[in-house]
């Protein structure tokens, strides 16, 4: 078992939902991303999620499209952020790397594994790879004990739900609407009725994204689920503020998200 | 051996389904009425039948004597009038396949992407023709550039969305239509207008558009009594190349030759001959980019050859030499459009004259006896666009 998952599946059996921010590496600069990501950390988000940009993120909404054209003018590679994960190695922190799949092709799976392992990167999640694709980067990454994330969407059968999860590792990323990042979710319902349909085929622990944009949507997700990942509602703070106060602002909803999580659930 | 698919979706190396999970189970339905429709005889004569009233099949084999004067060798020059087809362009014969699959498959709502326009004016066609809502993302840039196009899919019906990311063209108009799809995948067929994306879209596509290359099998036999030496088209995506070439590649000594978009001072679109392998749009193949992966910003004159990607099994014809790469400049592209358009009274779209610039290269090769040359598209659309010392 991967450290990744071991560290998710004791947080469950503690009873502690998880959140998991998401930030684009290099936006809206490098220190400001890893300051971000190691006050999150320390405000007990064990898993971080940084985003590497691409510059056709297909899987991401406008906000996120938005953030990593700045990053990538800034000149943010994979290289560099993995450099970044590197410097978040004295947190108390599990990184997990979202990452399109061109970049890491282009760096070598095999190099990419050895690279990510060396950084402290717990896992990786590809968007753009589906799972009829992931074996090669999969062996490459267990390789080094490093997991590979994979998502589940509402639109998943049966069958396909079966076959991914009887490879996957970590944690399960569950696409909580059909749609790109920074969607309206959906309602809770529909969360529920989701997340009852993805544990009949595994006992890993599942985190909802997309769409979460708020401690309100936050508490949803985890009624249901073992955490909630959040990424475009933080970055937007970012685009709103784009003085110093973006710092704060940032970390005023995770600290309400937190929160939120943190109220006992059994309402 | 037609399709050198060596598992599903690969062409060699090259090939496969790289899209986010929500999209995955609309591919593999889409996968899944594509070999059924293959097998329906009601699919096949449907789908003749549209060929034929709506489209204008067959197209004309056409020798271009007046041209064959000014070139050298002895080459005669034949051309397949794709031109001629509705809506000015072969992609036509890929709309109507595809819209004939969103029917069965019981989807109401069509999207596709565009780059010079020919694609999105044929897909508009046929959803006004079925009575589907037709979505077109086009390029912000592009939609400056190809201005008729614009104002036809408008006529047609169809919604035309800028894409105003990245570099405004037709990579960006494909992302676009992506992220819609994503979003809507229920009640949405997707519409892809080259041999690019994910399995099945580079074989379905080459399907719909092998017909150029059987038609012109037959006609340039019974007008010339043998095969071709030559195939030529241009490539941008590749899907006017693929359709000419399915006709020849079973043919051994029917050489393939594709022509790129070689640009200018601002950069080129040579993904063929100067691209790596790489992952862009849902499949494997080369593409221009730099060291660290990102997708490299490309150029041309013709809208609908400025894309970094190209299809999966054109990659992999190259890869094995049955394909000749090459490339003509803007510059080239410019002069053989005003050539065709004083020698024989045909304007050819500005990427079909990419590779007409080509004859002037090839005609010279003692082997070059007979070429046939996919004429792609009309060029009207090219009219607001042209350098005026082209048109004086």
């Amino acid at each position: 078992m991967t450290a990744l998952e071991r560290a998710c599946r004791d947080r469950r059996q503690r009873g502690e939902k998880a959140l998991v921010p998401f930030l684009t590496a290099g936006f809206p600069d490098e220190r400001t991303s890893l300051e971000l990501l190691a006050a999150c950390a320390r405000r007990g988000c064990e898993v971080v999620e940084i985003g590497v940009p691409f510059s056709d993120p297909v899987a991401d909404g406008p906000v996120i499209q938005q953030a990593s054209q700045a990053a990538l003018a800034g000149g943010m590679t994979l290289r560099r952020a993995l450099d970044l994960v590197t410097e978040l190695k004295d947190e108390a922190v599990q990184p997990v790397m979202m990452t399109y799949l061109n970049p890491v092709l282009r760096l070598g799976l095999d190099e990419f594994a050895r690279r990510s392992a060396r950084a402290g990167c717990a896992g990786v999640i590809v968007p753009d790879l589906s799972s009829e694709e992931t074996a090669p980067l999969r062996d490459a990454l267990s390789g080094e004990g490093v997991a590979l994330v994979d998502l589940v969407a509402p639109t998943t059968t049966e069958d396909r739900m079966a076959a991914i999860t009887a490879t996957a590792g970590g944690f399960l990323y569950l696409v909580a609407v059909a749609g790109v990042t920074g969607t309206t979710s959906a309602n809770a319902a529909d969360l529920q009725s989701f997340t009852d349909r993805v544990r009949r085929h595994t006992d890993l622990p599942l985190y909802v994204g997309f769409g979460i944009d708020g401690a309100v949507k936050a508490r949803e997700a985890v009624q249901a689920a073992d955490g909630a990942i959040v990424g475009s509602a933080l970055i937007r703070r970012l685009l709103d503020n784009p003085d110093s106060g973006g710092v704060t602002a940032v970390l005023d909803l995770v600290d309400e998200m937190l929160a939120a999580l943190s109220r006992r659930t059994t309402s | 051996m037609s399709t050198e698919i060596t598992r599903a979706g690969r062409f060699g190396p090259f090939g496969g389904q790289y899209v986010p999970e929500t999209l995955m189970p609309a591919i593999t339905e889409l996968a899944a009425a594509h070999i059924e429709a293959l097998a329906d005889p009601a699919f096949a004569a449907e789908l003749d039948a549209l060929l034929a009233d709506f489209a204008g099949r067959p197209t004309p084999l056409y020798r271009a004597r007046r041209l064959e004067s000014v070139l050298p060798g002895e080459a005669q020059v034949w051309l397949k009038r794709e031109d001629l087809v509705h809506t000015g362009a072969h992609k036509l014969n890929n709309c109507l396949g595809q819209v004939l699959l969103a029917r069965r498959m019981g989807k109401r709502r069509i999207i596709a992407e565009t780059g010079a326009g020919q694609h999105g004016v044929a897909t508009a066609a046929v959803c006004a023709h079925f009575g589907l809502e037709c979505t077109v993302y086009m390029g912000e840039t592009d939609m400056q550039r190809q201005r008729p196009n614009v104002q036809r899919m408008r006529l047609f019906g169809a919604e035309v969305r800028p894409a105003l990311t990245g570099s405004r063209t037709l990579k960006d108009a494909t992302s676009e239509a992506i992220r819609d799809w994503v979003a809507s995948v229920a009640t949405t067929h997707y519409i892809i207008g080259s041999v690019v994306g994910p399995h099945p879209y580079p074989s379905l596509v080459a399907d719909f558009q092998a017909v150029i290359g059987r038609e012109a099998r037959e006609q340039i036999f019974a007008a010339a009594g043998r095969l071709p030496s030559h195939a030529l088209a241009c490539i941008g995506g590749g899907s006017n190349a693929m359709g000419l070439f399915r006709g020849f590649l079973d043919d051994g000594d029917v050489r393939l030759v594709g022509v790129e978009a070689g640009g200018g001072p601002e950069g080129h679109a040579a993904t063929l001959g100067k691209g790596d392998p790489g992952v862009l749009h849902g499949t494997l193949s080369l593409l221009l980019q730099d060291q660290d992966g990102q997708v490299a910003p490309v150029h041309s004159i013709s809208a609908g050859l400025d894309y970094p990607g190209v299809g999966p099994q054109l990659a992999h014809l190259k890869d094995s030499g049955r394909l000749a790469v090459a490339s003509a400049t803007d510059a080239e592209a410019l002069d053989a459009l005003r050539s065709l358009c004083r020698l024989e009274g045909i304007l050819p779209a500005l990427e079909t004259a990419h590779a007409l610039a080509h004859l002037q290269t090839l005609a010279a090769d003692p082997d070059a006896d007979l070429i046939v040359v996919n004429l792609s598209g009309r060029g009207d659309k090219d009219l607001d666009h042209l350098p005026p010392e082209v048109s004086a």
